[in-house]
C-alpha cells in the first residue's frame, strides 16, 4: 500500500464515499464517473493512475454478492481496454445506436453457477429407437 | 634447522612486505598470508610442481586482491557490525512505501484482444434465425473433438443442428472451429468468467449456446467488426 497514494485519494471525497469504496474495493480510489450500466455498476476512470488502474467498476451488488461477470458486455469491453467506446447513456439510446434485436439478453445476469439457476445440461435430441411395450394377445 | 634461519627468513618476508610494489599492508591476517605466498620455492622436483600450482587462481578474490581493493578491517566491519540488515530493512521500507503494481482484480481488469478466445457462443442472424447449418466443419477440425453433432431437417425443410454440444472440459481453446465456420455461427466470445462448481455445468448443450451468444451479442459483434479487416 503507499501510504502518500492512500491519503491523496481518501481526501479527495467525502469520507461517506470513502467508506463504500474501502469496503467494496479495499483500496482507495478517485476518479471521474464515466458511466452507469443497466445494472447500477458504476464506471469510473482516471488517466493518472498506474497502468491497468485507470479504469475500474465500483459493483452495485452488495459486499458479498459481487461478482466478476456482472459487468454487461460492451462495458466489459470497455474496462478490458479492447475499446475506447463508452455505450450510450441510457438504455434507450444505447439500443437505437447498436440495432440490438429483441433477441439479444438486455439486463446482463452474471454467472449463476452455485445457485438454483446454474446450468443443468440436458439432451436436445429424441431418442432414436422407443423401447418393446409387451402387450398381452387375447387368447379367447 | 636452527632459529637463527626463522629469524633470517621472517626478517626478509617483512622486507618484502614494506616494499613498495605491493600497496599496502593492513592486518596481521594479510601479513601472514602474504608471507606463506612468498616463500621460496624448494629445489625439490615434487615440491616444484606443487609451487607451480600456485601460480594457478581459482575465480576468486583472494587475499591480495582483497587488499588490493578494500582493506580486510573495511571488510570486516561490514561483516560484524551487519549493516546489510540495516540496509536490508531500508530496502523493505521503500517497496513498502511504493505504489504497488497489483491490480485488484474484480474492479480493475487488465487488457485484453478483441481476437481473445474465451467462452463459445453460437450466434443468430439479426432476424433471430440461428446461424449455424449444421455442416459439422467445426466437429470435424476440432483438435480435441469436444464438439458433437447430430442434424435433421426442420418443419421448413432447412437444416439445423438437433444436437450442438461442446465439452468445455475437453476443449484447447485452439480456435479452429471459428475459424473453419462458413457463416459466423459458432465464435469463441470475450467471455471467460464462466467458472462453474460442477464439472457437469461444463458440459454445454445447443441452448446453453445460444444463450451465450445472446448474451454477449452486442460485444461479439464489436469485436468481429473490428477486426474485419485482418481475417
Amino acid at each position: 500500500m503507499s501510504l502518500i497514494r492512500f491519503i491523496k485519494f481518501s481526501l479527495k471525497q467525502s469520507p461517506l464515499k470513502n467508506f463504500e469504496i474501502y469496503r467494496k474495493l479495499d483500496d482507495a480510489k478517485w476518479g471521474t464517473l464515466v458511466g452507469v450500466d443497466e445494472l447500477g455498476n458504476r464506471y469510473f476512470t482516471n488517466p493518472e493512475e498506474r497502468y491497468g488502474r485507470e479504469r475500474w467498476c465500483i459493483p452495485a451488488a452488495s459486499h458479498g454478492k459481487m461478482d466478476a461477470s456482472q459487468i454487461p458486455p460492451r462495458w466489459h469491453s470497455w474496462l478490458h481496454r479492447v475499446t475506447d467506446e463508452v455505450p450510450k447513456a441510457t438504455a434507450a439510446e444505447d439500443a437505437a445506436a447498436m440495432h440490438r434485436p429483441k433477441w439479444m439478453v438486455y439486463p446482463h445476469y452474471e454467472n449463476y453457477t452455485g445457485t438454483k439457476k446454474a446450468n443443468v445440461t440436458y439432451n436436445t435430441v429424441r431418442p432414436k429407437y422407443e423401447s418393446w411395450q409387451p402387450a398381452v394377445a387375447d387368447r379367447a | 634447522m636452527n632459529q637463527r634461519v626463522i629469524l633470517s627468513r621472517v626478517a626478509s618476508s617483512l622486507a618484502r612486505n614494506a616494499s613498495p610494489v605491493t600497496p599496502r599492508c593492513t592486518g596481521a591476517l594479510v601479513g601472514f598470508a602474504r608471507f606463506y605466498a612468498s616463500q621460496q620455492a624448494p629445489s625439490n622436483i615434487h615440491e616444484k610442481r606443487v609451487s607451480e600450482n600456485r601460480n594457478f587462481s581459482i575465480p576468486h578474490q583472494t587475499w591480495g586482491e582483497r587488499d588490493a581493493t578494500q582493506s580486510v578491517w573495511d571488510f570486516s566491519a561490514k561483516t560484524f557490525f551487519m549493516t546489510e540488515i540495516a540496509r536490508g530493512f531500508w530496502t523493505v521500507l521503500m517497496q513498502y512505501l511504493r505504489e504497488p503494481y497489483t491490480l485488484h482484480y474484480p474492479f480493475e481488469k487488465g487488457p485484453l484482444s478483441p481476437r481473445f478466445r474465451g467462452e463459445h457462443a453460437l450466434r443468430r442472424y439479426p432476424s433471430g434465425e440461428e446461424r449455424c447449418i449444421a455442416c459439422k466443419l467445426c466437429e470435424a477440425i476440432c483438435p480435441a473433438q469436444a464438439i458433437t453433432i447430430e442434424a435433421e431437417p426442420r418443419e421448413d425443410d432447412s437444416r439445423r443442428t438437433v444436437r450442438y454440444d461442446i465439452d468445455m472440459t475437453k476443449c484447447i481453446y485452439c480456435g479452429l472451429c471459428q475459424e473453419a465456420c462458413p457463416v459466423d455461427a459458432i465464435v469463441e466470445g470475450p467471455n471467460f468468467e464462466y467458472s462453474t462448481e460442477t464439472r457437469e455445468e461444463l458440459l454445454y448443450n445447443k441452448e446453453k449456446l445460444l444463450a451465450n451468444g445472446d448474451r454477449w451479442e452486442s460485444e461479439i459483434a464489436q469485436n468481429l467488426r473490428s477486426e474485419q479487416m485482418y481475417r
